[in-house]
């Protein structure tokens, strides 16, 4: 037996099959009435649309689900460490950290599953992966993350790569996330920051680059650091911690007695470099294409990077439209833990009234925003998400939410629901006999289409 | 998949298991695919826990070597006072060094004192590798080709010996299943056993799920067919652990209510259990001390604590399978003999690990010893790496009964360490 799920479409469906397909790999998968909308205008032309549509203000309250207004705190925990009223303030700051933490992440989910700006939102989530700080890094990073959000990733998730890198590199986020704040000439610099950014945000780690590049980096960046501005934190250069000497960056020298700019410096040579246009088309390409994509697609869409500069949209464009891969059959992706549980909500019409229980799967399949455990973020293949653990997180939740026992979520109108339609024509014969199930109710019956393997691909 | 003979009875006992997932029932059938574990005075098996330090510990912080003025001048603001004696180095470049442990490590102590603690010095991968991703990939990659269908060293290690397949021959605790066992069909990640169960369904959802996991044939390779194949193998693990794994541990209130305590409370559990627990994988995160990283207190003192109280909760746990046990604390990398101008340290190259339970010849620091004189440092700032972190995991796989070490390590053939007593 061959698998059904790769199978090309009849010529008669292509059309439709391309339209989900699209919306899979765009806009967290379709809502009821989707796929016949996007059929109708055709596949091709609505990634256009999708490509062309500008991005909403970065801080705009568009949802009616959860409104979170509160973008903007950024507080550091103050007082002299050991009293006790720092103690008292410290844990009050932990709780309204824990808070901050829940909206942010709700909030992300609601704009993912409301489908307002379906690919602006995969692109947030996508930069954020990128640029991943780390929610639990100390107390002061949960409060810098609303402004993280807005300032970093929805100003510039469609704009040009190379002032999202300089807005991540200079805010207090990655500042604090990646130590960057304490490097100092003085006392030692601090290398962490500068080795990620080279391996991690641009070069990649077959980049070309060497240990003395990473030491010059490092240099290049002491004396960036924080000071706090009001009740939040704020970028600041010292010149008394900057090293003045002369650097040398893969190979291009930088004069001594620049300063703040050397840093900047930097983040121009490496937005404009081959191996970070390389790194970020491959990066790109197994977020919308496949795991190990073709190289023609790669190849491609670095060209178009590094061409226009570094803009996102015409990145994007070549990527999306510049080949046939995004409808090829034969390049499957499995959908991350986010990209399930959002399409879950997406498919079956469910309210998101609050985000917890969502969240809560969330947490247990190990896929939250802001808090996977290392600077690289959370790989997108699929031998990362698939496992009997994962398999069966996923079934609770398709179960949870179809029967009403997901905390937060309205089901209301899963009744309507047609299974067949949650998973697209090509179907597996175990998941026909699950469905034919005798006796299962229109709920189960929902529930076993979310969890089965076919609605795991995007 | 398993075996054509195995396969009727796991049908059995998932069809019961699916039918009793809103209800408490007893299983009565002992499902053939959960072995009996060291079913009889001569049935030992071997137990291998790795515990995977994330970060890059600070090795020189966890083992020091004890009155070493080059150290002393490094860092002596990172020293802790007081630290716990552990003994010479067993295979040390230059005779009379000694090590000691953080004093953190107390609860440590009484094993050390048995014989059944060792250390593992100057342990690191030997190109020069200093970020975490990629140090922590080679790890547990250790040699095979990324992409690879087997990339994990342990998955590969378990395929190699003669521990029988079953739903917890591997597992992670941990929230997700590390490189190291990736290629294992069946490994789980867990952080506890009650947090593995089916949801609430009707006896129609029940046999609806049995269907849309029924074990795809072998041909069938589309990534659906990966995510039916790890149904399949998920409902074969929940009939076992509800089978067999036990209520609360004996001493459940030694272990740290941390995340580490409970992942190694986990640990416990499951391998106390008739489960056929071979290799048990745990990821331990906090180690990555940049900034202010203290001496005998500090973060890294608390982690270190963590860890500490949590291995000593582990091997009293199973003190019924004493002489089937190695732990093995292993960490991505060390760090710099100096402190940072942050009062932490960056990420160096030679790092420490520790072996522990009734299999380790214990009371010695094995590999040799670079030293941390500035001239003796790598680049003049880290300890090198004497002993490739690949020896260290082949004793792993050694104590799994593998024999041939050839397919676990490609490209590479281990030293022996002479970390484990020779089975009786």
């Amino acid at each position: 037996m061959t698998s059904t799920a790769s199978r090309p479409p009849e010529p008669g469906d292509r059309a439709r099959w391309e339209a989900r397909r699209a919306l899979d790999r765009l806009a967290y998968g379709p809502v009821p009435g989707d796929v016949e909308r996007v059929t109708a205008l055709g596949a091709r032309a609505w990634v256009a649309r999708e490509l062309a549509r500008p991005a909403p203000p970065a801080d705009a309250a568009d949802l009616a689900a959860p409104s979170l207004p509160r973008f903007g705190r950024g507080r550091l925990g103050g007082g002299a460490p050991d009293s006790g009223a720092a103690m008292e303030m410290r844990r009050a700051l932990r709780g309204e950290a824990r808070e901050i933490g829940m909206e942010i992440l709700g909030e992300r989910l609601a704009r993912a599953v409301s489908g307002a700006h379906p690919l602006y939102e995969t692109m947030v989530e996508f930069w954020g992966n990128h640029f991943h700080v780390f929610a639990r890094k100390g107390l002061p990073e949960t409060f810098l993350l609303p402004s993280y959000e807005r300032d970093v990733l929805r100003r510039h998730a469609l704009g040009r790569f190379g002032q999202l890198l300089l807005a991540s590199a200079a805010h207090p986020a990655m500042l604090f996330y990646l130590d960057n704040w304490r490097s100092s000439a003085r006392r030692g610099v601090n290398e962490n920051y500068a080795r990620e950014l080279l391996e991690l945000h641009t070069l990649g780690v077959d980049g070309g680059y060497t240990q003395r590049d990473v030491e010059a980096v490092a240099r290049a960046f002491s004396g960036w650091t924080l000071r706090r501005a009001g009740d939040g934190a704020a970028f600041h250069f010292e010149p008394r911690w900057h090293d003045f000497g002369e650097k040398v960056v893969l190979g291009r020298r930088l004069p001594a007695g620049a300063g703040e700019s050397d840093g900047e410096a930097v983040l121009e040579m490496l937005a404009a470099h081959p191996s970070t246009a390389r790194h970020l088309a491959h990066k790109l390409a197994v977020r919308f294409l496949a795991d190990d994509p073709p190289e023609r697609a790669v190849a491609r869409t670095a060209a178009r990077f590094q061409a226009s500069g570094g803009d996102v949209r015409a990145t994007l464009d070549a990527l999306l439209l510049g080949g046939d891969e995004l409808f090829d059959p034969g390049l499957v992706k499995v959908k991350t833990p986010f990209e399930f549980v959002a399409s879950t909500l997406r498919a079956t019409g469910a309210r998101l009234d609050r985000p917890e229980g969502a969240l809560g799967a969330l947490r247990r399949l190990g896929h939250l925003p802001y808090l996977a455990p290392t600077p690289a973020g959370a790989p997108d293949l699929a031998e990362r998400w698939i496992d009997p653990g994962a398999a069966l997180e996923r079934v609770r939740f398709a179960f949870a939410l179809s029967s009403g026992r997901l905390p937060g979520v309205d089901g209301r109108g899963l009744e309507e629901i047609d299974p067949f339609a949650l998973i697209g024509d090509a179907l597996r014969p175990a998941t026909r006999r699950a469905l034919a199930t005798e006796g299962l109710s229109t709920r189960e019956r929902v529930a076993v289409a979310l969890a089965s393997p076919e609605f795991q691909l995007r | 998949m398993t075996s054509g003979l195995t396969r009727p009875m796991i049908d059995v006992t998932r069809r019961e298991l699916l039918r009793g997932a809103v209800g408490a029932l007893v299983v009565a059938h002992v499902p053939l695919f959960v072995r009996p574990a060291w079913a009889g005075a001569a049935g030992r098996s071997p137990l291998l826990v790795v515990v995977f330090l994330r970060g890059g510990a600070d090795g020189l912080a966890l083992v020091p070597p004890l009155g070493d003025p080059d150290l002393q001048r490094a860092r002596a603001e990172l020293l802790a006072r007081a630290p716990i004696e552990l003994g010479g180095a067993a295979g040390a470049l230059r005779t009379g060094v000694s090590f000691g442990l953080h004093p953190k490590f107390a609860p440590l102590v009484p094993l050390a004192r048995d014989g059944r603690l060792a250390a593992i010095h100057a342990v690191g991968w030997p190109e020069p590798v200093r970020s975490h991703f990629e140090a922590q990939d080679l790890c547990e990659r250790a040699g095979a080709r990324p992409g690879g269908a087997v990339e994990g060293w342990l998955a590969r290690a378990l395929a190699a010996g003669p521990e029988p397949p079953s739903a917890f021959r591997a597992f992670a605790a941990a929230s997700a299943r590390p490189r190291a066992l990736t290629g294992d069909p069946r490994a789980l990640a867990l952080e506890s056993p009650e947090s593995l169960h089916l949801p609430a369904t009707s006896p129609a959802g029940g046999r609806a799920l049995e269907s849309l996991f029924a074990p795809p044939e072998a041909v069938e390779r589309s990534a659906a067919a990966r995510f039916a194949r790890a149904g399949a193998e998920m409902l074969d693990a929940l009939s076992a652990l509800r089978a067999h794994a036990g209520g609360a541990l004996r001493n459940e209130d030694a272990f740290p209510r941390s995340p580490l305590g409970t992942q190694l409370a986990t640990v416990a559990r499951l391998a106390r259990a008739d489960l056929g627990v071979a290799a048990a994988w745990v990821d331990a995160y906090g180690w990555d001390t940049h900034v202010r990283q203290g001496a005998e207190e500090g973060p890294l003192a608390h982690s270190i604590g963590d860890l500490a109280q949590g291995l000593a909760a582990l091997v009293d746990a199973l003190s019924n399978r004493t002489s089937d046990l190695l732990v093995l604390v292993v960490s991505e990398f060390g760090r710099n003999a100096a402190p940072n101008g942050s009062g932490g340290t960056d990420h160096g190259r030679g790092g420490a690990a520790l072996a522990l339970g009734g299999a380790v010849r214990g009371g010695a620091v094995y590999g040799a010893w670079p030293g941390v004189r500035r001239d003796e440092l790598e680049d003049g700032r880290d300890l090198r790496v004497a002993t490739d972190v690949r020896d260290l995991l082949a004793e792993g796989a050694r104590h799994l009964g593998v024999r041939d070490l050839a397919p676990v390590f490609p490209g590479y053939a281990p030293r022996p360490l002479g970390l484990l007593r020779t089975r009786a």
